[in-house]
């Protein structure tokens, strides 16, 4: 029990730094590091960068979601108010 | 070109396809609401209305242009949606729980059911919407022109048309059939729109597919090598550092607020929603459809840049390039597919203003005025359908208006952004509302008026680059020549984008006024009972659980008015549970709850509230629940801050507990030690009397003289003992406080020399030489002259016996001033150890290297008496050599000081 | 026969004078010393049939110099009587774990000690009895 609810905790915190973690990666200063006019295998480096923190927001958020949903099947019975 | 009754017969089967995905939905809804219907996949497709035309078209012209600047309209969204935990999870489950029909109606039920909030809201929403409709009008007409122009695509994007007007007419009449067949069957809001969204979410499948296919056969036919499909990419894209600028972080937050504040988002996202699962799901897949939509935009982009002549128009590149290329069935696919984009858009928001208009100004205007026909049950229902119905095709007619009227200029172009930022006004109230328990209704509507003026006047009037109603003179120099007035450079603030100056001072001016007038306003019962169950959303789950307000109407009176609003179908099932009979009888404030948010899923809360209000006979509001729920949050803070002290006291108690412990551990070793000397003490004594004795007995001829001594020896060791026993019994009492001898006044200089005395013979016998020096006038003190001498005597003759060295010597000296006397034993023996300073003051302890004669009770019976006496017994500080032990009294000077004290012990 | 010598090391003048009185009568030759240091030294130096040793006595303790003369070969077999004041059960068990060859608490039996002190030394019963 214990330690399922400290990897529910682990997991909604996780939701709650997922979009501040994107938003960093996406948002000035950080993102004029990768500001530059390379190119890796043909393709700008930005264009890469962008698309890449992309992809891996939709990833984080699909695992997380995954997750917090098997904590509601598994969690339902000994915690009805404990979405909040 | 494709000839254009190919093109439209395309458009009608599509249509029709439409049609029969809508009704197909609406049909097994009313079988079986569950299912794929309210699956998490159609749920997030129809969340994809996002995506309109201005998304199809635009993101490949805005990327050919400007490279990234088209990304952030999908990053704003996409990070909303990954962080859903954190606040829409909370608005989706306020809004169904709440059966919300609108964002009109979420934040003015917030803040305490306000009709005027819902009516604000409502204006905004339509004033923004409206151009947004015409934008996608126009790209549907601009489309429909290129793919049919005979002269054919290119030449067509790269002129100027005049608009087919009349295009653009069937074209919303179309839309507007379509959203009142699907939209306005049923005023239940809550029963969902499953038709539409049915089709919506094959839109959004098409939509995607199709731009898909357009970027998979531009990336095959470079055959998808990345240095081929970049070669020539855009300026900026080469330069990008340029790009991450103020523009660039205003689009990510202000496209993050729209894809919740617009008014179709909020209808598909809230007021659509059925469960969790659903936003859970929409979390990652939004952002991965997003993903995919934007997959292929910059190679579109760069193709169309590389192969389509300088002055075609980019954002038709989807369309232009595969006529180009000679495909006219991709172009068909990508017209679909923009065709798709943008009708979803109209029929969404139409369907979603309208609601608003209706449940936010006509009906409560209707209420008002009574113009609502009161005399069958029907008509209140039509009334309100029908005003729905009118209310949609007056935002699409609206939305052509504004299309006919700015024509071709360039004000359409900027609008989707310009619409963002006028529905971005409601985000200060809707978060401050799901979380600030303070935010007020008047703090919204301040905030949000102002808000909304801003931007009318920095973003919407400027937009239309010099009309009538802001001419290009106020937007260069400010009105009458105003500087500080400057739509543009409001205050003085100049050299930031147009957008971000707006969104800053419009969000700051509205954020600012909401906290501010919210802080000072205080807030109505209503508004404190909503906040409470919007905020705490996730524990409780109705409002009958709060009594705050109590409101009685007869049964009769309700039943009639909910007869009339949801039909008395409806309405029989909602008073089923009342006895048939009781229809005068007073309505409880259970079913007057059920039946209002019955009747506010229908026409909003605040209408649903008023209407309400006119059969309630009386309403009183609860003070004492209201402090309760008033209170909550700082119940719970000072209870945790209790539970925090509580734990803290438990630690003190605990520490105590263990210091106690400690002591008692002391004590019980002590009083082990104790026992082991009074043992000791008694059984020396009793050694002797015994073995004498036995001799006594054993020897009846012994010797006269030697019997005396024996017998003597027996009498000195029993006295011993007595007196050991009554020092026992003596500290006992004095600890217990009982004070059992008599007190008076005396001279203690006699108490002492009287114990010098007693000690001569012993001083004698042990070879120690007495010393005796007086200081200081005679005094007298308070106590008991035999006492202090007793305590004297023990001194002294511990002084004696104690001394070791060759010539030892006692000082004994006494010296007195007016407040204070002071006797001093000193000896030279071998002194105290440090150690045992302290010690020595305990019972039976007679310093470690000291286990001589004497019971050990000499110096703790001696401390009491002088504490008894308000003096003190110390052990002076140490000294090279022997030890000093002072007895200081106070003297007692007035007679007054005296007398009363000898009277109470006479 | 040599006379059978004793040591009684004990600080209390009057147990002293008893436990004199009772011995010389029983027979022995007795000796007394009040301190334990100085008890240490003479049993080092002068031999005797059997100790009488207090345990509470100023310097070197009963138990100290009990210890010590277990420690010592020469003296490792020498009758030590203890006769202490202190009765408690731990005191008794500390003498007999550290080598007293017997133990009697105060107030004691003249005859007790008597035939204890013979029974070490092996001396029959003569002298004057009383």
């Amino acid at each position: 029990m214990n330690e399922l609810d400290g990897r529910n905790h682990g997991v909604r915190d996780a939701a709650v730094i997922l979009p501040f973690a994107i938003g960093a990666l996406l948002l000035p200063p950080l993102i004029l590091v990768f500001a530059t006019p390379s190119l890796l295998a043909g393709i700008p480096l930005i264009v890469l960068y962008v698309y890449g923190v992309w992809a891996l927001a939709v990833i984080s958020a699909f695992l997380i979601a995954r997750k917090l949903e098997l904590r509601e099947r598994v969690g339902v019975a000994e915690d009805p108010s404990g979405v909040g | 070109m494709l000839h254009a009754d190919f093109v439209i017969a395309s458009c009608l089967i599509y249509v029709a396809i439409l049609f029969s995905v809508a009704f197909a939905g609406d049909r097994k809804a009313r079988r079986n609401p569950g299912g794929w219907l309210s699956s998490p996949l159609v749920y997030t497709l129809s969340i994809s209305i996002y995506c309109t035309s201005w998304t199809f078209f635009g993101a490949v012209g805005t990327a050919a242009r400007d490279g990234f600047d088209f990304a952030p309209i999908y990053l704003g969204p996409m990070i909303v949606f990954t962080g859903w935990w954190l606040f829409l999870r909370k608005l989706v489950t306020v809004g169904r729980v709440h059966q919300t029909t609108s964002i009109a109606d979420f934040i003015s039920a917030r803040f305490g059911k306000h009709s005027g909030l819902g009516a604000l809201i409502t204006i905004v929403a339509v004033i923004a919407t409206a151009p947004y409709i015409a934008l996608q009008l126009k790209a549907l007409t601009d489309s429909y022109q290129v793919l049919t122009h005979p002269a054919g695509a290119i030449a067509a994007s790269s002129t100027i048309l005049e608009p087919n007007y009349s295009v653009a007419f069937w074209l919303a009449a179309g839309l507007c059939s379509f959203a009142i067949i699907f939209g306005v069957r049923n005023l239940n809001v809550n029963e969902h729109h499953h038709g539409v969204i049915a089709a919506i979410a094959v839109e959004a499948v098409v939509k995607l597919v199709a731009l898909l296919i357009v970027g998979l056969w531009v990336v095959i036919s470079v055959r998808g090598i990345p240095a081929e499909i970049f070669a020539n990419a855009p300026v900026s894209l080469m330069r990008p550092a340029d790009t991450f600028d103020t523009r660039w972080v205003t689009l990510i937050i202000l496209s993050g607020i729209a894809v919740v504040c617009l008014p179709r988002q909020f209808q598909v996202m809230v007021v659509e929603n059925s469960s969790e699962r659903q936003i859970r799901t929409a979390s990652w897949l939004f952002p991965l459809y997003l993903f995919l939509l934007c997959l292929f935009v910059f190679p579109i982009a760069i193709a169309g840049l590389n192969r389509l002549p300088a002055g075609a128009n980019p954002d038709l590149y989807v369309l232009t390039l595969p006529l180009q290329e000679d495909r006219p069935l991709l172009a068909l696919l990508a017209f679909i597919g923009g065709f798709s984009s943008a009708t979803s858009m109209v029929i969404v928001s139409s369907i979603a203003l309208s609601t608003m208009i209706s449940n936010h100004i006509l009906v409560p205007l209707a209420l008002r005025f009574s113009i609502i026909p009161t005399n069958s049950t029907q008509s209140v229902r039509h009334f309100i359908l029908n005003t729905r119905r009118a209310a949609i095709i007056f935002i699409v007619f609206i939305g052509f208006l504004y299309f006919w009227v700015s024509g071709t200029s360039e004000a359409l172009a900027a609008i989707g952004l310009i619409s963002f930022c006028g529905v971005a006004q409601f985000m200060p109230s809707l978060v401050g509302g799901l979380f600030w328990r303070r935010a007020s209704a008047l703090g919204a509507f301040a905030g949000m008026a102002v808000g909304f003026l801003l931007w009318l006047y920095t973003l919407f009037l400027p937009s239309f680059g010099g009309s009538a109603i802001m001419t290009a003179e106020v937007i260069a120099q400010g009105p009458f020549g105003l500087e500080w007035l400057k739509p543009h450079a409001l205050f003085g603030l100049a050299g930031f984008d147009p957008l971000a100056h707006a969104v800053f001072w419009s969000l700051f001016v509205n954020t600012a006024l909401f906290v501010t007038i919210s802080l000072i306003t205080e807030p109505t019962p209503l508004l404190r009972l909503q906040s409470t169950l919007f905020i705490d959303v996730f524990r409780r789950q109705t409002e009958s659980e709060l009594r705050v307000i109590r409101r009685t109407a007869r049964v009769g009176d309700l039943r009639q008015m909910a007869e009339r609003v949801i039909g008395p179908r409806d309405a029989m099932e909602l008073f089923s549970n009342v006895p048939a009979g009781e229809r005068a009888v007073v309505a409880s404030d259970e079913l007057l709850g059920q039946v209002e948010q019955r009747l506010a899923s229908h026409i909003g809360a605040a209408s649903a509230r008023s209407l309400v209000s006119r059969v309630v006979t009386d309403e009183t509001v609860s003070v004492q629940e209201l402090k309760r729920l008033a209170s909550e949050a700082e119940q719970i803070r000072a209870y945790s801050e209790e539970l925090e002290s509580k734990s803290r006291q438990i630690e003190e108690a605990a520490a105590e507990l263990a210091s106690a412990n400690r002591r008692l551990r002391e004590i019980d070793k002590q009083k082990d030690e104790f026992l082991s000397h009074i043992s000791h003490e008694v059984r020396t004594p009793m050694a002797s009397i015994r073995s004498f004795s036995d001799i006594l007995l054993s020897e009846p001829n012994l010797e006269e003289e030697r019997k005396q001594r024996f017998l003597a020896i027996i009498q000195k060791e029993s006295i011993r003992l007595t007196r050991l026993l009554d020092s026992i019994l003596h500290l006992n009492q004095m600890e217990k406080g009982q004070p059992y001898w008599e007190v008076a006044l005396f001279d203690p200089d006699r108490a002492l020399d009287q114990a010098l005395e007693s000690c001569e013979a012993l001083a004698e016998s042990s070879g120690v030489k007495l010393r005796r020096v007086k200081q200081g006038p005679p005094v007298l003190v308070l106590g008991n002259s035999d006492k202090l001498a007793q305590v004297f005597i023990n001194l002294i003759s511990n002084a004696i016996k104690h001394n070791t060295d060759a010539q030892p010597l006692v000082m004994i000296t006494s010296v007195s001033d007016e407040s204070a006397y002071e006797a001093r034993i000193a000896d030279n023996g071998p002194g105290i150890a440090e150690d045992d300073r302290e010690r020595i003051f305990g019972k039976f302890e007679r310093g470690s290297n000291a286990e001589r004669a004497g019971a050990g009770l000499g110096l703790p019976i001696s401390r009491q008496i002088i504490e008894r006496f308000g003096g003190h017994l110390t052990l002076a500080a140490s000294r090279p050599k022997g030890a000093e032990f002072t007895v200081r009294l106070k003297v007692a000077r007035a007679p007054s000081d005296v007398l009363p004290l000898r009277r109470s012990v006479s | 026969m040599s006379e059978t010598r004793l040591l009684v090391v004990e600080d209390e003048a009057n147990i002293v004078e008893a436990l004199s009185y009772v011995l010389q009568r029983a027979g022995f030759l007795v000796e007394t010393v009040s301190d334990g240091d100085a008890a240490l030294q003479l049993l080092k130096r002068e031999r005797f049939a059997a100790v009488v040793l207090d345990i509470m006595i100023p310097g070197m303790n009963g138990f100290d110099i009990l210890r010590a003369v277990r420690a010592d070969p020469r003296l490792a077999d020498l009758p030590i009587l203890v006769l202490t004041a202190r009765g408690q059960a731990k005191d008794r068990q500390m003498a007999e774990e550290i080598g007293a060859s017997a133990f009697i608490t105060k107030p004691f039996s003249n005859a007790e000690v008597v035939e204890r002190l013979r029974s070490f030394t092996g001396k029959s019963q003569q002298g004057e009895e009383g």
